[in-house]
Formats: C-alpha cells, structure tokens, sequence
C-alpha cells in the first residue's frame, strides 16, 4: 500500500505519530545510553570498592599477624630464654627454666594473639627447634623459604599448605589437611640473630570474607598464584553436586571454568599489581556468566576476586530497559488514541462532504451535509448545500433518469441491441442480441462486429457502404444477414445509430435490430408453393397432352418394329427416348399424384423381380440380389414406385458398367431396404437437398423422382437417407410384428 | 473515543503487569539464589591405629566418701584421653583409658594400681587423690619403676621419681594462703582438719608460717574424714574467735562443717574460712549457700578468662552436660595425660624410664596457664590463686601470684629427714596407716 493509497486521515496520523515519535525514541536512546554508563560506572566502581576492601582487609590480618610476630620476638626475655636455649651447653634444669619461660609467655600471648596456631623457636644457625608450644615435635624448617627470610631479618610468611597433623578447623574439630601457614621472624639479641620465631596459623582465622549484601549472586573469595580457592567461595553447591570436590575447597579446588578447562578469564589476564575488571563477562568456575573484579593481596602471592552473575549485575538496567519500554508504550498509546482523535475531528467534516457527494453522483439530491463548524470546512459545506439545492432545482435528473431507464427496457425487450465503438469493436449486448447470436457476451464484447458478418449473403461492397454512411454520422437502415456462432444465417432489420460525443466526433455506433428471418422463410415458402401449383397445373396438362401422342407414337413404332423398316440400333434408340419420356411423365405425375394409401401384403422381392425385368438393363451392368421371400405392409404401386426410382437412378448412376447391390431384409420392427451402387456419387451438397423437389444431379431428370420416394415412404412413416462412396439408399419402413 | 480510551487503559495495564511480573522473576531467582549457602564439607578422618593401643590406667574412688570429688577428675582425665584420641592419638597410636575403682580405700588403691601395672600392663597411670591413697601406691610405683600422674595439691614432704605431682605443692597453694590471709584477714587464725596425713602435714607447715608471720594459732582441731559431727569444733571457734578459720577437711564432713557453723551463726563476714580441699565440684554437691563470701586457695578456678580454659570449660560441659563444673584436681588430672603424651611424642616411645626422663623439665599450656614439670621434684611450677566464693559457686579470683611459682615439696622450715621424721611419726601413731585407723570403721559405717 502506497503512502498515495492512504486516506487524508491515516496520513495525517501518521504525520502525528513519526513527528513525535522521532523525539520520543531520541530522547529515550539518549537516557538509555547515559543510564547504562552510569550504571556500568557505578557497578564497576562498586565491584572496585568492595575486592580493593576485601584485598585490603586480607593484607591488614597478614600485615597484623607479621607485627604480632614482631611484638613477640622483640620480647626481653624471650629473647633471653632463646638465648640461653641456644647454648649447646646449657644444664637440664636451666633448659627447663628457660624453656618453661617461654611457654608462660606463649601462653599469655596465645591469649593475645588467639589466631595463632603454635609457636615454634629453632636454632637459627643449626634449624634444630628448641622450643615448640604444641603437643607433637614439628618438623625442621630451616628449609623453608620463610625460615630463610627471617635468618636474612626479615618478617616473611610461609605459603599456604596443608596440616599433615591433626588441628583444630573452623568447626572445633580435630583434621588434618587444615590449611594453614607459617610466618618466621628473626628473635634478635643484641649480637644478631639468636633464632628464629616460626608461629603457624590456620588460614580460616585470617580468611574470613564479608560477602557484600548488595548483590545476591555477589561472591567474594580468595586464592592463591595457582588459582586455588584460599577462601571458601559462597557458592559450591554445584561443585559439590557434581563431585567437583567433597571436602574443603582451600587449596583443592581451582577456579577454573568448566566449559573451557582452563582458568578463568579474569585470573589469567591478572598481573598481580593492580585490580582489575572484567565487566563484559567471563565463565567463572561454576560455569556461570559473571562480571567481576580481581585484586591483589598486598604482602602475599594472593588475589581477592568477587564476581557477581551479569544478569544479577545488570538487573537495574533491565528495569531502566522496562521503564523505556513501559514509558514509550504508554506514550505511544495515548499518542496514537490523541492523534487518531485529533484527525478524525479534522477528516470527519471532508468525510461527510466526500458522502455526500457520493450520493449526489447517485443522483440522490436531497442530502444534508450536518456541518456546523464556523471554520473553512463549515463555510464549504454550506457552499456545498446551496449548490446542491441550485442544482436539484434546474435538473431533475430522476424523472430523466427514469425516463432513459424505461426506454432502455423498452429497447432491450424488442430489440437485439448492440454498441460498437468508433473502431467497430462491440462494447455492449443486451441479452437478445446474445440469444440469436448463440454468443455469450464475454465472446462478443471487445471483438469486431465481423465475426456476425455472412459473406455469402452480403458483397463486401455492401459493408463498406454501410461504413461510409454511419462514419458520415448518419442513421443507416437496411435489412442484414447475419451468421450465428453454428453458422446459421438470420436476418435482421437493422438500424446503425452514430453517437456523438460533446465535441461532436462519433464515439460509438448503437446498432437496433429485430429479427425478421421467420419473415424472410415464410415468404419463400410462399414463393415456392405459388411456383409448384402453376407447374403442377401446367405439368398435369402437359403430361396428358404428350400422353395422348405418345401413345400414338408408342403404337406405330410397335408397328413399325413388327414390319422390320427400322433396323436394331435405331429401334433401341427410339425405345429407350420413349420410356424415357414416359418415365418422366410418370414422375411428374408419381409426385402431383396425391392418391391415398392402400394397404396390402405382398413378396418385395417378386416386386423387385417383375421392376428389374421390366427395366432395359444393360449386360455389362450387374445386379445383386437376393430372392428371399420378405413381406410387407404397404402399398405395393407406389412402394414399386420407389424402387423403380432408385433402381433406375443406379443403372443411370454406374453408366454402362458397374454393381448394383439390392438388400431387403427384415426384422421385428422394420422392413430394411438398402440399395448400393458404384457409381461415382452424388455431387450434391449437402447430401440430403437431393431429396428436394428440382434438384437433380442428372443433365436430364424433372428433379421430381426422389422427392416422390421420399413423399411415398413418409406416406409409409419411413426414413431414406443417402450416403456417398459407395452410394447407398436406405430405406426404413416400420412394421408392425404381427404382420409377417 | 471509548474505544481509544479502553485500548489506552488496556495498554498501560498490560505494560504494567509486565513489568510486575519480570520484577517478581527476578526476586525469585534472587531468592532462590541466596538459599544455596553455608556448605558442610566432609572432614579428612585424622588417622589413629586402634589395633595397637597405649594403655593407660586410672584409679578414683568411684564409690565411698572420697566418689564425689574423685570421679570428677576420672570425667576430666578421659576427656583429656578422647581429646587426645580426637587428634589422632599418641605416636599415632589410640589411647586406651582402664578405669579402676580405689573405692575410698587406700589399700584397694594399691591393690588395683598393682593391677593396672601388672595385669593391665599399662603405660602410666593417673590417680589417686587423698595423700593416704598415694602414699600406699607409691611402694607400688617405685617396686615397678612405673609412673603415676598425681592430680591433687597436698602437703607436700615427698619426692618420688615415679610420680609426676600435677597438683600444688604447700609453697603453691596452703603458705601463700596463710600468707595472704595475714594481710588481708587478720592475724588469729584456727585449724580445722580432717585426720590423716594431709591435714596434719598441712597444718604443720601452715603453724611454722604463721609463726613466722607472727600471727597466731587460736585452736586446732581433727575430725575423721567422714564425720558429720562438728558442734564441738563450731563451740571452739565461736569461743576462740579467730580472724580466720584454715579449713584442711576433706569430702563430704565438709558440708556438715559448714551447715553446723552457719547454724551457730558465724557468717563468712564474721570469721572467713579458707579452705584447701573445696573446690567448684565440692560446692556443687554442696550448695553455694553454706559456703558463699568463704575463700579458697587454688591453682585454676573455672572462672579463669584465658582461651585455653574457656575451650577447657567449654569441651568438658558439652561433653559431660552444662550443670557439671571444672576445678583444680580436674584440671590437674586433665593436663596431666597432655604432660605425658607431649613426653611420649617428644621421644617416641612409651618406654617408662624414657619417658619418665623425658618428663622432667617438660612444659604444657594448661587452661591454668602455663604449666612445667620441674626436672628436679618432678613437680609443676604454677601460679597460685585465691579465690573467694560467689553464690553461683563460682570463684572471683582476688589474688594471684601472677607469676608460676616454683614448687617446693619440703618448705624450709624444717630439713627433708626432718619432716620424713614428722611423717614417720604420723605413720606410726596410726598403727602404720596414712590415716587415723579409726576413719575407716567410720566411713564404713555411713
């Protein structure tokens, strides 16, 4: 549908609505764009805000722990005992003093300092341990990186491993595998180093993560360089589920993603000096789509990461997403509900005028345009109804109308009417037109009047005047043949009206006929029987006139022949013009003769015998036949009359040399005759005009002959009908059954 | 127009409803989300060998006048054991307790830690609570070369190296007492005892302080252990009216010290009692009431503040139930079985000898604080306490020595032959008994 196509109302509406529309999604993409920043901003500064606190909060326990070591070794008299513990030489009782020295002090600062594990003083030359506060002897740690550290003077925190003794875990419970590290720092006197305090720490008392309420798939945990939790992650239910892990998560289990098998995106793009984000998302080791932040733990190998599942993260900017939408869509509704109000109190007024001149166009005067408005619309529609009332006072156009309507009923119900346009194509038909042409009026429409044209009656001369009187703008009148769509002719009397147009050119030719060949058949007929009565007269004279001499004639050649003065040739010759003659004679007479019917029953083959032996037939021609004995009801003169005719008409028909067929047969209902020559044919079309009277093939024949076979078998309610090749009568004669 | 307005109306519901709808998804899931926490993990089972057990012995009176204090201690010791056990044993090894009844009796108690030595063939005992019982198990101890952990302060005046003393000695608990009371109750001061060697040893080393305070002794009176009958007694003291009574009595005669002395209206405000063989679990059975506003001289009281007595307080009452109290002797014999099994992991072996060596000059922190078994008396150095009695039969500590005080069994005031003299004496005078001989026909009789 083009923009074209659309009514003044809908275009009016959709000018409304793309106008404000436009601004509205501006407006809308402009918000969503900014709040989506501001979100982002606020989302990563809060994902900053709560891994750099975390971090920090983890490396101020570290960093707290490494001072209480430091407070503890820069004890007086545990720097003393460790002293004296150190000499190789010390006496039992001493070792136990000093060694006892230093358990009171531990045990005040066990109180203290309650997140240490055990403390442990070695020998910082030799690594031998002098004192340990736990119950089982632990293992020498002049190995450990940590232990090294502390030798050179330094505070230094061991990595984090596994108990292989039993301690107590978070719950109070003795395990073993609890994860734990050292922190070692030199106990220095006033010479140096006299040894090495190592104190162990379970890392649940320095692991604690304050989960940020703010998000509810927020999750905060710690691990180590190797990606391995250090802290228990708040969710694992799905860890757990599948067997990722059973027991603890701290140092067991790494965050890696599953569908990838590696670790997740945001550790491995870690540098381990700045936090970093990841707010596009990433699969972190639950396999979820999460957003998150990774931060150092200053003091230590160790990163603080929370991660918070995107859709989670993101859910304020789904609502502001359902804001938009919500707002635009009511804007959008009651927009479209006031536009569609507006223009429809705008259109209404021109719709109204558009009705009414629709109704006007019908012819339907008396119409008020019920406009009341004061504005231009309002000024026009009572300009419309005046003109209106002027209008329906010069013309009335109803009565007129009426009036046409009549008349084309009238015309229509007489009269075969036709309109050609100016190029002779037909533009109308009425339904009698359609009728006698035997054309639908989808055929006839759009085609040239020339297909109803009959050559055969009418010259081409004839047409062309027509079209030269009707293309002057004259009437033309005249009685035209015409061809139906079977072929049949009827006649018309025609009248060819030019109609103008206001610029007085012809537009089209209305053409008026009625039909006259009913007219036209009757006065042949007529013809024709005036004909026949003035030859039936005159031949009934004629025949009795030449009888009279012929039999004279007839009489003195027998006479004549008897005294032999005429020799074989001419007195065949003479013969056969006299039974020639007399034939015709009795042809004329057979079909004037109108004599009634007398019914007997008699042998057609004896009928057929006596008439072959009666003819002068010639011996090269042969006749065939049977000699069965088959009765008939009927009259036997004039059914001899007949196959005298057609027997005749044969022997004339194959000359002096061919076949002749005679077949009678019959059976329960009819006599069945057939004669059957091979002959040329008849050249008469069609075929069955050779039963009209005058119609004759033959140079000498009255025409008669087979018009009275056809009289006669009528008489006997028969058929004949004729075919060519090879010539063949066949007559039908009904009989009833108990005639045989 | 009706018809814009209801398709208007119908919009807006529309959007509406869909925004409620995926804002109550969204709490959903929230929801949903956040019931998924607090995950328990299955714990790593701490290894033990159960097939080849270290045996050690106990022997309390579980029955007679001494049950109600020393089956306390036998609860506290196998807590100490299943602790142990928890862990993952000794040298990996269970701890496997044998309980013996000494039934009050102090020649059962040699009997049975004969038993436990020979038949049991177990590694250490721990037992005993009256100086009567040890001093008939000590022969026993020494024939074996074995080793017993004593968990009760006493008089001291003795020095077996088979046996490890976890209570006080007098140094550690009756003279700074007497001390204490010199300075803060007054100057005259009457003893009151059960018969048998502690209280007589007791208050003989308490006479030759006060004496040397300067103070003096107002009346010094001895009832059998057992007895119910203290009018006579109450009478003296009302007559004598000391600053302070030094209360040496043990088990159950104490209550009816008590009730007879409050009877006779001598209220704590009056004249305080300081005893040295009540404790928390005494004054349970007893009832605070008789005893509220009195002083006792300890080691460890329950009300100690330290981490390790709080998880102490905390194990023994989830264990044994939250009405039950923990005192000196208990914790004594608590510490003792981590002593011995510090000194079994430290030289790997449960060799007696080995580990009786490896015993002398160890250290524990205990929940009274920092413990060491001095190499010398095979004593524990400790930090003595006074603690005066609340009406929940609690202590409030109001004096304390701060430091851990080494132990000295024999108190200088007189030699050690002297005072083995002083025993001897005792022991003789009872018809070779540790106790006046008549205590037993009394006991048997209640």
């Amino acid at each position: 549908m083009t923009l074209r196509q659309l009514s003044y109302s809908k275009k009016l509406l959709f000018l409304l609505l793309i106008v404000s529309l436009v601004p509205l999604v501006i407006l809308s993409t402009f918000f969503y764009i900014d709040k989506i920043e501001t979100e982002s901003n606020i989302l990563k500064n809060k994902l900053n805000s709560i891994t750099e606190t975390g971090s920090e909060t983890i490396s101020k326990r570290i960093s707290q722990q490494k001072n209480n070591v430091m407070t503890i070794t820069q004890t007086e008299s545990l720097v003393t005992a460790t002293k004296k513990l150190t000499n190789p030489n010390i006496d039992k009782i001493e070792q136990f003093q000093n060694r006892f020295e230093l358990e009171d002090k531990f045990s005040v600062f066990h109180n203290w300092f309650p997140e240490i594990q055990s403390f442990i003083i070695s020998n910082s030359k030799t690594g031998e341990i002098i004192f340990y506060s736990d119950l089982i002897k632990p293992e020498n740690l002049k190995n450990q990186k940590h232990f090294q550290e502390a030798i050179k003077g330094n505070v230094a925190q061991s990595k984090v491993f596994l108990s292989s003794t039993a301690i107590q875990n978070e719950f109070g419970d003795f395990e073993i595998n609890v994860p734990v590290f050292f922190i070692s720092a030199p106990i220095k006197g006033e010479v140096g180093v006299e040894g090495i305090l190592s104190v162990e720490i379970p890392l649940f008392k320095i692991n604690s993560i304050e989960q940020s309420n703010e998000f509810n798939t927020g999750n905060s945990y710690l691990v180590n360089s190797q990606g391995y939790f250090l802290s228990k992650p708040k969710f694992l239910d799905n860890g757990i589920k599948s067997e990722l892990i059973k027991t603890r998560p701290e140092l067991k289990l790494q965050i890696i993603n599953p569908d990838s098998n590696q670790l997740t995106e945001i550790f491995k793009s870690f540098n381990n000096k700045n936090t970093e984000f990841n707010l596009n998302g990433y699969v972190n080791y639950l396999g979820n789509n999460v957003i998150g932040s990774i931060s150092p733990v200053q003091g230590t190998d160790w990163s603080y990461v929370t991660e918070i599942e995107k859709n989670d993260a993101f859910s304020s900017i789904t609502s502001i997403q359902i804001l938009i939408f919500s707002i635009i869509s009511i804007v959008l509704i009651s927009l479209t509900g006031m536009s569609f109000y507006f223009t429809t109190s705008l259109t209404t007024p021109i719709k109204k005028l558009q009705t009414a001149t629709e109704q006007i166009i019908q012819g339907n005067f008396d119409i008020k345009t019920a406009i009341n408005s004061q504005d231009d619309i309002g000024k026009l529609s009572r300009d419309f109804e005046n003109m209106v009332e002027n209008l329906k006072e010069t013309t009335d156009l109803e009565e007129q109308i009426s009036v046409q309507q009549n008349l084309r009923k009238a015309l229509d119900a007489s009269s075969i009417v036709s309109i050609i346009d100016k190029n002779g194509k037909i533009t109308y038909v009425n339904d009698k037109f359609c009728k006698i042409s035997k054309y639908s009026k989808g055929e006839l429409i759009g085609q040239r009047q020339d297909i109803l044209r009959s050559t055969k009656i009418h010259p081409t001369s004839f047409y062309a005047d027509l079209w030269s009187v009707i293309q002057s703008g004259k009437i033309w009148h005249g009685e035209i043949c015409n061809t139906t769509k079977d072929g049949t002719l009827f006649w018309n009397d025609t009248t060819i009206v030019p109609f103008l147009d206001k610029d007085g050119e012809i537009s089209e030719y209305v053409s008026i006929k009625i039909d006259i060949t009913e007219q036209k058949n009757l006065h042949q007929k007529l013809l024709n029987a005036e004909r026949f009565s003035a030859i039936g007269e005159l031949s009934a004279r004629m025949s009795h006139d030449i009888r009279n001499p012929l039999s004279i004639i007839q009489n003195e050649f027998y006479l004549l022949k008897c005294k032999n003065v005429l020799n074989e040739k001419q007195s065949n010759r003479i013969s056969n013009s006299i039974d020639r003659i007399i034939h015709q004679l009795d042809d004329v007479l057979d079909y004037l003769r109108d004599t009634p019917t007398k019914l007997s029953r008699f042998n057609i083959n004896d009928s057929i015998t006596q008439i072959l032996n009666s003819l002068n037939i010639p011996s090269e021609v042969k006749i065939n036949r049977s000699d069965e004995e088959i009765f008939m009801m009927g009259d036997e003169d004039k059914m001899n009359i007949v196959l005298i005719n057609l027997i005749y008409n044969s022997i004339q028909a194959v000359k002096d040399n061919g076949e002749i067929d005679i077949a009678v047969s019959r059976n329960n209902e009819e006599i069945l005759i057939e004669i059957k020559d091979s002959g040329p044919g008849i050249s008469i079309t069609p075929i069955n005009k050779i039963f009209e009277p005058l119609i004759t093939s033959k140079q000498k024949g009255t025409g008669l002959g087979l018009a009275s076979v056809k009289n006669i078998v009528n008489q006997h309610n028969g058929t004949i009908s004729v075919k060519n090749y090879p010539t063949t009568f066949t007559i039908k004669i009904p009989q009833k059954e108990d005639n045989t | 127009m009706n018809k814009i307005f209801i398709f208007s109306v119908i919009g807006i519901v529309t959007v509406i409803l869909t925004g409620i709808a995926i804002f109550n998804l969204q709490n959903d899931y929230a929801d949903q989300i956040s019931k998924t926490n607090d995950l328990i993990f299955e714990h790593t089972i701490v290894p033990i060998d159960k097939n080849n057990p270290i045996k050690v012995g106990i022997i309390h009176s579980l029955t007679g006048t001494m049950a109600i204090s020393e089956s306390a201690v036998v609860d506290s010791t196998l807590m100490a054991i299943d602790e142990i056990n928890d862990r993952g044993g000794i040298l990996g090894r269970r701890v496997l307790p044998i309980v013996k009844d000494g039934s009050s009796d102090w020649n059962t108690f040699a009997i049975e830690a004969k038993n436990l030595i020979t038949e049991e063939d177990v590694s250490v005992v721990f037992g005993g609570w009256t100086s009567a019982s040890r001093k008939t198990m000590k022969p026993i101890f020494e024939e074996n070369n074995h080793l017993l952990f004593y968990p009760v302060q006493y008089e001291g005046l003795e020095k077996s190296p088979n046996i490890i003393y976890t209570g006080a000695s007098p140094n550690q608990q009756v003279l700074p007492a007497v001390k204490w009371a010199y300075d803060n109750l007054g100057t005259n001061f009457f003893l009151i005892g059960s018969d048998y060697v502690f209280p007589r040893s007791a208050n003989e080393i308490i006479k030759e302080k006060i004496h040397e305070l300067g103070g003096t002794v107002v009346g010094e009176e001895y009832k059998l252990l057992g007895d119910q009958h203290f009018d006579d007694v109450i009478e003296k003291i009302s007559e004598s009216k000391p600053d302070v009574i030094l209360n040496t009595i043990n088990g159950d005669s104490n209550l009816a010290f008590f009730k007879e002395l409050r009877q006779q209206g001598i209220e704590s405000e009056q004249i305080p009692t300081i005893s040295f063989s009540i404790a928390e679990d005494e004054i349970r059975h007893f009832g605070a009431e008789y005893l509220q506003g009195d002083y006792a001289s300890w080691n460890y009281f329950q009300s100690l503040t330290n981490e390790k007595n709080k998880q102490f307080v905390n194990n023994f009452q989830k264990k044994y139930g939250m009405e039950r109290v923990v005192d000196d002797p208990m914790e004594a014999g608590y510490l003792g079985v981590y002593l011995y099994a510090k000194a079994v992991e430290s030289v790997g072996t449960t060799d007696i000898p080995t580990v009786r060596n490896a015993l002398r000059g160890m250290t524990f922190d205990a929940p009274e604080g920092a413990v060491g078994i001095d190499p010398e008396t095979q004593h524990l150095s400790k930090v003595v306490r006074i603690g005066k009695i609340l009406s929940d039969g609690q202590f409030k500590i109001v004096s304390s020595s701060e430091k851990p005080i080494k132990p000295e069994p024999f108190p200088q005031y007189k030699t050690e032959e002297q005072w083995n003299s002083f025993l001897e004496e005792l022991y003789f005078d009872w018809n070779e008994n540790w106790a006046n001989s008549e205590l037993i026909s009394n006991g048997e009789q209640k």
